[in-house]
């Protein structure tokens, strides 16, 4: 009777608990805890291997093709130009230069989807985490289309390290502000992301891309610190841009609104729509 | 032996039931999963109670887009629509639920929202922006002990903004307040609902209006988000206060009849005289 009584009780608050546990709930306890705003390491400089000083000293694996394609970069970055740096014009950076965070970041972790939120240029990554396979074709995005999954690397119940592989790019894309990915736009980013072991507030993504433009895959490892109370603010690209592109030429917007030279001796654009008599 | 059982089932239950103390339990929430699309158009609805003096704003702004002008339409220049008109969902909106944060993602120009609905506060100051900021909190209304309804306020805009592409305007002052009440369609599951209230004193009075965001039927194939990027093959450039437009072979023309071209006073004289 004693037992029974026991039972009972112990079935009573089974039941009143249950309705707290339904088959949906979503036990984030299983995934890594990524809350808050992550901020890049280091937070200034914007090279793609921040273990490397930028320019040439980066040591990217072109080949002669795309060394060429750099050099004429960092030869029209001296003159004013913005050498292979498509951003100005506010497109996106795109994968895997997304990954250097210029502005903060923030994950959301759902069984199905990771989503990464960057800041900088409003740029939005989706990681399909629900078993999906690759669509047979793909409509090409700056970010690419992100399939990954999770793995318990240290085997302790938990999952700790997100592994995605993203394609189907559209470029132009850099890696950096001036070193380019193939413009066949074939590149595959592979990313292993996951807490530093002894600073849960350090987040490590090992980046590895496979493009045409290179003689190997390339890997660098991207760190990121979390400010766990963060203010988030907005950033508009288009907001305040300076950067003007008319047709192929870049000049630049002045203070007062107007238009100017980007480089020495740059001509002025060719008003040939205009009416003459008024100009 | 049968007793031991059942105390260990009923214990492996409880132990399920409070299990991880940050357990999400979104059958609290509404089932907001899925593509949600914008209805209805993307204008506001007319008229506008608009004060006096923002009313000669909003019709020297139709008079400008009759010239071929754009009326005060930040948006060409890829500014984000900000709030309230980024509620027209001008490009398919997610929605997801935690239970600190709603997130709206709407790709378009920058027209994500974060909603917090940790219990905060609003600041004693606020960086201005587009989007504002927004605290929300989520309501039983029908008592069922299920969430059914985010009440959202949005303050700290930054301008300038407008309700729509036909230049309804906004105060200058940026010191728009916009109320929303966001729940599901109580016959139609697939049909979202946003009250929307906006206080700004270029209006003589709150004006709400509702938006109706309509869930995509669930696919045999899982859906693919897709970006959308402004800036890229925007024509629209804007040079010494006039929005003018790039041709399709690269070179600079008007938007309007007679419109005078970009003072090039920063060019060489020389360089000026060859152009032309």
């Amino acid at each position: 009777m004693s037992h029974r009584r026991c039972v009972g009780f112990l079935a009573s608050i089974v039941a009143l608990m249950l309705p707290l546990a339904p088959a949906c709930a979503f036990d984030d306890a299983k995934y890594p805890d990524w809350k808050g705003q992550w901020i890049r390491l280091p937070p200034t400089g914007g090279q793609w291997d921040p273990t490397k000083p930028p320019g040439r000293a980066q040591a990217a694996p072109f080949t002669p093709e795309y060394q060429a394609i750099y050099e004429a970069g960092v030869r029209d970055n001296t003159v004013g130009g913005h050498g292979n740096n498509a951003t100005p014009t506010c497109t996106p950076p795109g994968m895997p230069r997304a990954m250097i965070v210029y502005e903060p970041m923030e994950i959301i972790i759902r069984p199905e989807i990771t989503y990464i939120h960057i800041e900088f240029m409003s740029q939005f990554r989706r990681i399909y985490t629900d078993g999906r396979a690759w669509p047979a074709t793909i409509d090409p995005a700056y970010a690419g289309y992100s399939i990954g999954h999770w793995e318990d690397t240290d085997g302790d119940g938990r999952f700790d390290t997100l592994v995605v592989e993203t394609r189907g790019m559209k470029g132009p894309r850099t890696f950096d502000g001036n070193m380019p990915l193939h413009q066949d736009n074939e590149t595959i980013v592979q990313e292993r992301i996951h807490l530093d072991r002894a600073k849960a507030d350090i987040l490590r993504d090992d980046i590895t891309t496979i493009d045409h433009a290179l003689t190997r895959p390339w890997t660098v490892t991207r760190s990121y610190s979390r400010e766990r109370n963060p203010h988030w603010y907005e950033y508009p690209c288009g907001e305040n841009n300076e950067h003007v592109f008319i047709g192929k030429e870049n000049y630049l917007r002045s203070a007062d609104g107007h238009l100017m030279p980007a480089r020495k001796g740059q001509a002025p654009p060719d008003l040939r729509y205009f009416n003459r008599t008024r100009n | 032996m049968r007793f031991r059982a059942s105390l260990s089932a009923i214990a492996c239950m409880t132990a399920l039931a409070i299990a991880p103390a940050q357990a999400f339990d979104d059958s609290k929430y509404p089932d907001l999963r899925g593509v949600w699309m914008g209805t209805g158009g993307n204008k506001w609805p007319a008229p506008a109670p608009l004060t006096p003096e923002y009313q000669a704003i909003f019709e020297a702004n139709l008079r400008d887009q009759a010239a071929g002008g754009h009326g005060d339409t930040p948006t060409v220049e890829c500014l984000p629509p900000g709030m309230p008109r980024q509620m027209n969902v001008y490009e398919p909106m997610q929605i997801v639920i935690t239970p600190e944060m709603v997130h709206l993602l709407i790709e378009h120009v920058k027209d994500s929202r974060r909603i917090y609905t940790d219990g905060r506060t609003w600041p004693s100051e606020l960086e201005p922006m587009f989007q504002g900021y927004s605290i929300g909190q989520w309501l039983d209304e029908d008592g069922d002990g299920r969430f059914d309804t985010l009440a959202v306020e949005t303050r700290g805009l930054k301008g300038p903004r407008t309700y729509d592409s036909t230049g309804i305007p906004m105060h200058k002052n940026n010191k728009t307040v916009v109320k929303e009440r966001i729940y599901l369609s109580k016959t139609n599951p697939n049909i979202l609902h946003n009250e929307i209230t906006t206080i700004d004193d270029a209006l003589t009075r709150p004006w709400t209006i509702t938006k109706n965001y309509r869930r995509d039927p669930p696919r045999s194939q899982p859906y693919w988000w897709r970006e959308a990027v402004c800036a890229e093959n925007n024509p629209h450039v804007k040079i010494g206060g006039e929005v003018y437009m790039v041709s399709a072979d690269g070179h600079l023309m008007p938007t309007r009849k007679d419109q005078p071209a970009p003072n090039l006073k920063y060019f060489a004289p020389a360089q000026q005289r060859s152009e032309r």
